[in-house]
């Protein structure tokens, strides 16, 4: 297991150095845009434009989760799968399951760190400008494109490590549908009752991972 | 191997959800024509209910409930108060109804429109529980957005400077202190008021304190205005609409848990129920027509509509219910039944929240799935699959229809495709 | 000393969609030795070495590697076997010090200095990454890493691919010398056959439609003979493969080749039987190339 992280980090730190460039400029992005918002507005107007007329200042956020998970899956699964090195990872002295589960726990632990860091950067950026209860609601409006993120690293591995073109095809396909399910509305706080069944759709997209592998392990038609 | 049918469920499942709510969402965009709402009202003139329905293509009805047929323009003829622009343009005004004369203006002053819908009940869209309170007198032309807010704390009204984004101590004190003195019982349960400064007149919020007495708070420069109003407390207050019309007769609809609905009085906070008989908040849209003569209430859904005529007194004198034809019964929805085994939704329909909705199954969907099954038992024999070893795929698409089938198709099966041993 | 072959292969089916690929493939290879897989390309000898390496499950039959099936390998057995594959396949995103690291940790007999003694020929610095290796460098930083697992059973899918001769030779008189020391087993295939002549023991000779010919190397050599046959021998069509004669080809100048597993008077008798003069019949040296194609055939 130490020895699949090592690997996974000496694949995935330039990537990962890059991202976290990326992320950190967007969340000072994030954070500039919205004080210039307080700067030229007045605040009042603002808190009614936030509450009442549902203007979403952190909109900008919407699909870095989304691209930060398919990042992180392509950045992680592509070089196993040209030229099939995939296979040196499969005669690794280690169970299919396991090792499968590592890579995808090492991977989906790396996304949380990024999409962590974007809801710290969301609350402060909130916090600093508007009352306490406008994090809350950000971090909740935030969380079905979280879940958006997770579902295309999970689409992501799904599809690159499935052997055929067709179920490929499929895979892509049910993963942009969950994906599109995280989308699907544009107000605030929009998900908060059906947060549960949506990150319940998107965990059905992790043991599939599992047998993508089985079936590139057997060579399978 | 269980791994693989739990592999294969999770996306047979995923496809199906996918499935249930794009297909039938494609199918109705494809095929499905637009079909406007049922609109239904008092007419004071035929003293008969009117509506107009739709049946899609343009296929309007214009009719009084005892069946009498008529054109679009006779059905605005019929209603003087809600199209008294167009009767004043034909030279129809002013109108005698029940022996009184009413011109546009006349009209005008007299007309008020109180609606509450299914979303604005306050449990069910988001808001974040921050608010501004006016200035109710600010002694200038027009209303502004004050350099606060508020939030009900567990144990304080508490003001914050929105400049700086933090507490405001003596407004905080100063208006804790007034509720206090009104006997208020923290925490707060409800927080209302039009929080906009599009309106005549301010008349603040409504509070309903943690023993469900209402109090109406306003705010004078930076003086609490406080009454502490008669509305009982065991009314079961769910929700407050407040509407500053410029007649000042009534703040606005007070709805309950046990869905009735009230319209406030302006003066002594008095409470005048509206009819409510087979009134769902958390379904219909609800809208209060307070016409010169015969005010008419009106709620429902895409099922149904019920318009009650009232008298001055807002006592019910009429009522009349209508099943909204929507598109069932069309070519369309028929076929539409047939292949799609249930209609999955993930939308905000009437609620500001998403929601998941499904619809069906209807009974021709049994049909569906048994050919379903059909398709599925063709597909094993081609392939030479005996059907006890597609156990799993019969299952899914007699309980999944056209769906199951599609996840069939989609997926790599559940078992294993090859059979070769070990040792 | 052999308790169990080091690969056993029997009644192996296995199909493309309608295409047979195998069907009833049988052989087995006992531990310590090293053995060439020779076919034409098309025979299945990619399917074969996949079947082995553990990425086909084959559609009927039995294939056994240390004992354990090839497809369902325990961690155990997997880590006394090593893989080259084709194209020298590595983690090109690590280091020559890094993947030293990384694959030490998987191996409990790891032997760190045949690594280095093997990698510090070229000279190239820890920190280099194999990403920016020659394929050549390539080949021998996989080829450190496979000897310093020190497994029991080696198998190499095409090692020679895009190595120039240097390298191969390199490579190659390395492979013998480790696996003749450590007397390990060595299954190897190549598009480049004379090599295989310095390298294995045994050959596995595989052609579409007909029986795997197992043999030790010098007793194919051996057994199996060309003979050239002067222009104008034959007069009618030529006997047909597989006959009592292996194979009889007409060179483009008309002389005729010759190839079986027999004797000069057996041969000249089989001739004159299928009406061909075997006057001027000459025996002819062979390499394991001209071999392996005379065993094959051209087309």
């Amino acid at each position: 297991m130490r020895a699949i992280a090592f690997k996974e980090w000496l694949k995935l730190r330039s990537w990962l150095g890059f991202m976290l460039a990326a992320h950190l400029v967007f969340a000072a992005w994030l954070y500039l845009s919205i004080r210039h918002q307080f700067r030229f507005e007045h605040a009042e107007m603002i808190y009614y434009q936030a509450n009442h007329i549902g203007r979403i200042f952190y909109d900008d956020l919407r699909y870095i989760p989304l691209l930060t998970g398919a990042l992180i899956g392509a950045a992680q699964f592509l070089p196993e799968l040209l030229r099939g090195r995939l296979r040196l990872s499969l005669h690794l002295p280690m169970g299919l399951a396991p090792l499968v589960l590592a890579h995808l726990g090492i991977g989906l632990e790396a996304l949380l760190v990024f999409l962590a860091l974007d809801l710290a950067a969301l609350a402060i950026t909130i916090g600093s400008f508007f009352p306490a209860a406008f994090i809350g609601s950000a971090l909740l409006t935030a969380a079905p494109w979280i879940l958006a993120g997770i579902a295309a690293y999970f689409g992501v591995a799904l599809t690159l490590l499935e052997p055929r073109r067709r179920y490929q095809a499929a895979n892509l396909a049910l993963s942009a549908g969950v994906v599109w399910l995280c989308h699907r509305s544009g107000q605030y706080q929009a998900y908060d009752l059906v947060l549960g069944g949506v990150a319940g759709l998107v965990l059905l997209l992790a043991p599939a991972s599992l047998q993508a592998a089985h079936r590139f392990r057997n060579g399978e038609p | 191997m269980t791994s693989r049918l739990l592999s294969w469920l999770c996306l047979a499942f995923l496809t199906v959800v996918l499935a249930a709510i794009l297909l039938p969402a494609i199918y109705a965009m494809a095929f499905a024509p637009r079909v406007a709402p049922t609109h239904l009202f008092y007419s004071a003139v035929k003293q008969d209910f009117v509506y107009r329905e739709h049946r899609g293509n343009h296929d309007f009805t214009y009719a009084t409930a005892s069946g009498e047929h008529f054109d679009r323009k006779a059905f605005e003829m019929s209603l003087p108060f809600i199209y008294y622009k167009n009767m004043e343009l034909w030279g129809l005004l002013p109108i005698e109804i029940d022996g009184q004369s009413f011109d546009m203006q006349a009209i005008r002053d007299a007309r008020q429109v109180f609606e509450l819908k299914a979303r604005e009940v306050a449990d069910r869209h988001p808001s974040v529980p921050v608010h501004a309170l006016l200035d109710s007198d600010p002694g200038k032309a027009g209303l502004s957005f004050p350099e606060d807010v508020f939030r009900m704390k567990p144990d304080r009204m508490e003001f914050l400077d929105v400049d700086e984004n933090r507490v405001d101590p003596a407004l905080t004190d100063r208006f804790t202190e007034a509720l206090a003195a009104e006997r208020f019982a923290f925490p707060a349960r409800l927080v209302a008021g039009k929080q906009t400064i599009l309106k005549p007149f301010d008349e603040g919020v409504f509070l309903v304190d943690a023993e469900g007495a209402v109090f109406h708070v306003k705010r004078v420069g930076d003086d609490p205005v406080i009454v502490r109003t008669p509305i009982p407390t065991d009314l079961g207050i769910r929700s407050i609409k407040v509407q500053e019309n410029r007649q000042r007769i009534y703040l606005g609809l007070v709805l309950t848990v046990d869905n009735r609905l009230f319209l406030l009085q302006s003066d002594g906070y008095g409470l005048v129920e509206l009819p409510s008989s087979g009134y769902d908040a958390d379904r219909m849209d609800y809208k209060l027509l307070l016409n010169p003569v015969h005010p008419t209430a009106v709620f429902g859904d895409g099922g149904t509509v019920t318009a009650v005529a009232l008298n001055e007194d807002l006592l019910p004198i009429a009522a009349y219910s209508r099943a909204v034809p929507g598109t069932t019964g069309m070519i369309h929805a028929r076929i539409s039944k047939l292949l799609f085994p249930v209609t999955l939704s993930l939308g905000t329909g009437n609620s500001g929240y998403l929601g998941w909705t499904v619809s069906g199954p209807a009974p021709l969907a049994f049909l569906g799935n048994l050919l379903a099954v059909g398709v599925v038992l063709l597909f094993g024999r081609r392939r030479r699959i005996a059907p006890q070893q597609m156990i799993p795929q019969l299952a899914l698409a007699a309980i999944a229809g056209l769906y199951g089938v599609l996840a069939i198709a989609l997926l790599p099966g559940p078992g294993p495709a090859t059979g070769a041993t070990g040792g | 000393m052999t308790l169990q072959p080091a690969i056993e292969v029997d009644g192996l089916v296995h199909h493309y969609g309608a295409h047979r690929i195998h069907d009833g493939l049988s052989f087995s290879v006992a531990p310590g030795r090293i053995l060439g897989l020779l076919g034409k390309n098309g025979v299945g000898k990619t399917t074969l070495i996949k079947i082995l390496m553990g990425f086909l499950t084959p559609d009927a039959g039995r294939c056994r590697v240390l004992g354990a099936p090839s497809h369902a390998l325990p961690a155990e057995t997997k880590r006394q076997i090593g893989l080259v594959f084709e194209g020298h396949l590595a983690y090109d995103f690590m280091s020559i010090e890094e993947i030293e690291r990384f694959t030490a940790q998987w191996y409990p007999k790891w032997r760190r200095d045949v690594f280095y003694d093997l990698v510090d020929r070229l000279q190239l610095p820890g920190t280099h990454r194999i990403r920016n290796m020659s394929e050549g460098q390539r080949s021998q930083v996989v080829l450190g890493l496979v000897m310093a697992q020190d497994p029991d059973l080696l198998i190499l899918d095409d090692y020679t691919m895009g190595l120039d001769a240097g390298y191969r030779r390199l490579f190659l008189d390395y492979l013998v010398q480790c696996a003749r020391e450590g007397n390990k087993t060595v299954f190897v295939t190549s598009h480049v056959v004379q090599d295989m002549e310095r390298l294995v023991d045994d050959v596995i000779l595989i052609r579409r439609g007909a029986r795997v010919l197992q043999s030790s190397l010098p007793g194919f050599l051996s057994s199996f003979r060309r003979y050239e046959l002067p222009p104008g021998a034959a007069r009618g069509a030529l006997p047909p493969p597989d006959g009592a004669l292996h194979r009889v080809e007409m060179e483009a100048d008309g002389r005729l080749e010759v190839f079986a597993f027999k004797d000069q008077p057996e041969v000249e008798a089989a001739l004159r039987e299928a009406g061909i003069d075997p006057t001027g019949i000459t025996p002819q040296q062979m390499s394991l190339e001209d071999a392996f194609v005379g065993y094959t055939g051209k087309y």
